[in-house]
């Protein structure tokens, strides 16, 4: 195989652009993989599950299947924020996994390509680097694209965020 | 072109099974005519039956060769021998024949599960069993089977001189349908002698021949006087390929060669497998429909169809008039839906008698191991049941007549002396009562010894040594794990593993099992299962904003409690009294830790629910109504929720979660638990 050919592959794999949707949660804007991304829909009441964890806020009814919803603000140990009319749950779909995720508000869908990520800095902040795909600089503002999988995997609830008490140093590295 | 076979081995295997239970049903009924009678008498079998059986083993032996299980296609090959024995009455009909015929019928079963399972060898106990089976034929041929010379020369017995001549030409496009003529003459070689003459006259020239097309005949000398229809039977795969000419010789010596004609059909015998009216244990992947049931749903779907369609065109122009219209359609599409829905669950539904079908052959085992008669009186059998239902009381309902027949009928000398006519009656009935099926499993023994059974339960520890129990109570214990009275273990029961198993069984259903019993009379073990597991009736509750559900089969009472009438023993717990009894209650707003203004019994209500014959109740705010409710699974996109079974959706699209009974009575009958919670579901 000539090297000059993989090496411009390589080039279009890093060129390759993948579409994002974006939220936001408490001023932060945050992308997910549009092809995880089921469908968008507006918040409703929803059931609550007795004796699960605080950021499961219930159970929904999505045409026939039950979903669990989790609540991202409380998952990433955010303020709790009353839900109004820009509320809204994404459903994403895990390896067949229904999940429905509230978020403040989705934004808008972006191109990123690989090439536009940077690595996840260690900073001090709320959020386990472990959900965090990578970071993107957009329209002069910085967009974290998160590891969707990880975040609503309901057998894995327990590693919620990098400390359990917000505003202390993460004990990660 | 070849066709795979295999792709047909599946449905060898399930006619196989079928045939075997249908085999095994008939040679029941022929020894139930026999019952009371000794086991070494002779009788007249019935020859109706006998072809069954026989059908049974040919079908399982014609089927076997041509997928090449030779190790089932060898047994059933001697077991058919046999058989024919009997229907010639060269052989003496006994109960111990049945006994015999009963056993090969296990091993047959045996080899072609072993075949389903890859495995093509023969076990040395069915081959022993394959050898003594031969030696009853009265052939001195006993060796071991697996070799197909030795059973060749076992059908040389009959010095008969007429045998047949068979002029086979297949059709030149024959291989392109799977079939093989070397496997035809081949399985004609285990009916009997013969010898076989290869026509090449029509071979054409080296440069004209295609591979793929035959251009040989066979004219077949068969030396055993056999049935015609046997031999057509080897051939039945290929009576469209071929001509076909099977001629009885007349004289040995003269070889018939006439070509004339096609496969003329005689009036003889056909030899199709019985028709699979009965089923197997087996879980089988697949459900047969009856056609009805399909026609009725498409029907339905039609009626769907046209109301979508009316009331589609009256939201065209809704006016004040046409309301009523709309109405008169929505309450039609209500009635379609309905409909349309017990039609679809109807599909999953069979009869009880899949599950029953097995009892004859446990009573007369256990019963002529224990040397008891016992008659088993099976009714309702006609009673249908979820799929998934039938599939899994089936072991329960073994262990239960297996009991009947071990600990609850008295031996022949006890009966006759307790003045009990000698044989005893097992009656299993099944019915359906609402929306749960009941079956009842009746004996008429000596009861149970409520004596043994207390002192046994003490020596054990399982109740304190002078604990007061009524004899209900003293009953019950034969459901808690651990408790066996038989006094010596038996090949039958009694190996401590018992009734508990039948009740954890039954109320992994989501159904319940009673035990009634008068001493001296019998008896009588009641089974109550949900007609469905996909819809059941729950009790609709309301705790704070929440609605829950209790399935209603677990709903015994439910009642108004003022504050002061609840008594609060030392260690925190609280009782409710109800019917004599004080039971334990749960406060449902607690557990769930939910908001609500109602925090005493006298503002709400208590729900008193059964599970594993337990009864707690449940305090709730209110009664919101009884209604059907569909289950659908948590698990799918969420997990296991302790105390929560499954959940549905209510008419308001809203999510309601159903209670699992079991759990929270078992959480409050924990020994050691420190207020009633629920594992964190973390």
């Amino acid at each position: 195989m000539d090297n000059t050919n993989l090496a411009d592959i390589k080039e279009d794999l890093d060129n390759l652009e993948q579409q994002y949707l974006t939220f936001r949660l408490s001023d932060q804007d945050y992308g997910i993989p549009i092809l995880e991304v089921q469908e968008i829909k507006g918040w409703t009441a929803v059931t609550p599950i007795p004796n699960s964890p605080h950021f499961i806020k219930g159970v929904l009814n999505l045409r026939g299947t039950i979903v669990p919803i989790i609540d991202l603000r409380l998952r990433f140990n955010l303020e709790r924020k009353e839900y109004d009319q820009f509320t809204v749950i994404i459903v994403v779909n895990i390896a067949g996994k229904l999940a429905g995720l509230v978020v403040d508000s989705v934004s808008d869908v972006v191109n990123a390509s690989n090439e536009q990520h940077c690595e996840a800095p260690e900073f001090e902040g709320q959020l386990n680097r472990q959900f965090i795909e990578g970071l993107v600089q957009f329209d002069e503002k910085l967009l974290i694209l998160l590891d969707i999988s990880k975040l609503a995997d309901i057998d894995d609830l327990t590693d919620v965020s990098a400390d359990q008490d917000p505003g202390t140093v993460p004990e990660e590295n | 072109m070849v066709i795979d076979l295999t792709q047909f081995h599946q449905t060898f295997f399930e006619e196989s099974l079928e045939a075997l239970s249908d085999m095994e049903a008939e040679l029941l009924r022929l020894d139930s005519q026999m019952s009371g009678r000794r086991f070494s008498d002779e009788f007249k079998a019935n020859n109706e039956s006998l072809n069954i059986i026989f059908r049974a083993v040919h079908s399982i032996k014609g089927g076997s060769s041509t997928f090449g299980f030779e190790v089932v296609a060898n047994f059933s090959h001697v077991l058919e021998n046999l058989l024919d024995d009997i229907r010639e009455n060269r052989c003496k009909t006994t109960r111990d024949l049945i006994s015999i015929l009963l056993q090969s019928c296990d091993c047959l079963r045996t080899l072609v599960q072993n075949a389903q399972n890859g495995i093509n060898t023969l076990p040395t106990d069915i081959n022993d069993f394959q050898i003594k089976l031969e030696k009853l034929r009265g052939t001195n041929c006993a060796v071991p089977l697996d070799r197909r010379k030795n059973i060749r020369s076992i059908d040389n017995f009959n010095d008969s001189k007429t045998g047949w001549n068979i002029s086979f030409t297949p059709n030149r496009d024959m291989l392109s349908t799977g079939n093989d003529p070397v496997r035809i003459i081949r399985a004609l070689t285990q009916l009997g002698k013969i010898r076989s003459i290869l026509n090449i006259n029509s071979l054409p020239s080296w440069k004209n021949i295609n591979p793929e097309d035959i251009y040989l005949s066979w004219d077949i000398d068969f030396f055993e006087p056999i049935k015609k229809s046997m031999l057509e039977n080897v051939f039945s795969w290929v009576e469209d390929d071929c001509v076909l000419n099977i001629i009885q010789k007349k004289d040995p010596q003269k070889s018939s060669t006439s070509k004339s004609g096609q496969y003329i059909d005689t009036n003889a015998d056909t030899m199709v497998p019985a028709p699979g009216a009965s089923g197997n244990g087996l879980e089988v992947q697949s459900i047969r429909v009856s056609t009805p049931k399909v026609d009725a749903l498409v029907d339905l779907v039609g009626e769907l169809v046209i109301t979508q369609t009316m009331l589609s065109q009256f939201s065209e122009e809704i006016t004040p008039e046409s309301i009523e219209k709309l109405q008169l359609g929505l309450s039609l599409l209500e009635r379609n839906t309905r409909e349309l829905q017990e039609s679809v669950m109807r599909i999953r539904m069979l009869p009880v008698g899949f599950a029953l079908n097995k009892l004859p052959r446990i009573v007369r085992d256990v019963s002529q191991k224990l040397g008891k008669n016992v008659k088993l009186d099976i009714s309702g059998e006609g009673t249908e049941l979820d799929k998934s239902v039938i599939e899994s009381i089936g072991d329960a309902l073994m262990h239960i007549v297996r009991n009947s027949v071990d600990h609850g009928l008295e031996s022949p000398a006890e009966r006759i002396k307790a003045g009990k006519p000698e044989t005893g009656t097992i009656h299993v009935q099944a019915s359906q009562k609402g929306g749960s099926v009941v079956i009842t499993i009746e004996d008429d023994g000596s009861g149970l010894k409520r004596d043994l059974i207390l002192k046994k339960a003490t020596e054990k520890g399982l109740v304190a040594e002078d604990a007061n129990l009524t004899d209900e109570q003293i009953d019950n214990l034969i459901f808690i794990p651990g408790f066996s009275t038989a006094s010596q273990v038996t090949g039958v029961s009694g190996r401590g593993v018992g009734m508990d198993v039948v009740r954890t069984r039954i109320s992994e259903l989501s159904g319940n099992v009673e035990v009634t019993s008068k001493p001296g009379t019998g008896t009588k073990l009641t089974l109550r299962l949900p007609l469905t597991l996909a819809i059941m009736d729950g009790l609709c509750v309301k705790v704070g904003s929440q609605v829950y559900i209790i399935p209603l089969l677990s709903v015994i009472e439910s009642l108004s409690v003022p504050e002061q009438e609840i008594s609060r023993p030392a260690g925190g717990s609280e009782l409710v009294p109800f019917h004599g009894e004080y039971l334990p209650f749960l406060k449902l707003h607690e557990l769930f830790k939910l908001n609500t203004a109602v925090k005493n019994t006298s503002d709400g209500i208590i729900i008193i629910v059964e599970a594993e014959s337990k009864k707690i109740g449940l305090l709730v705010d209110e009664i919101v109504g009884q209604q059907q409710v569909v289950v659908k699974s948590l698990e799918t996109h969420y997990k296991r929720v302790e105390g929560v079974a499954t959940a549905t959706i209510l008419g308001d699209g809203e999510v309601a979660l159903i209670l699992d009974i079991s759990t929270l009575t078992n959480l409050v009958n924990h020994k050691h638990h420190q207020g009633h919670t629920l594992k964190e579901a973390s």
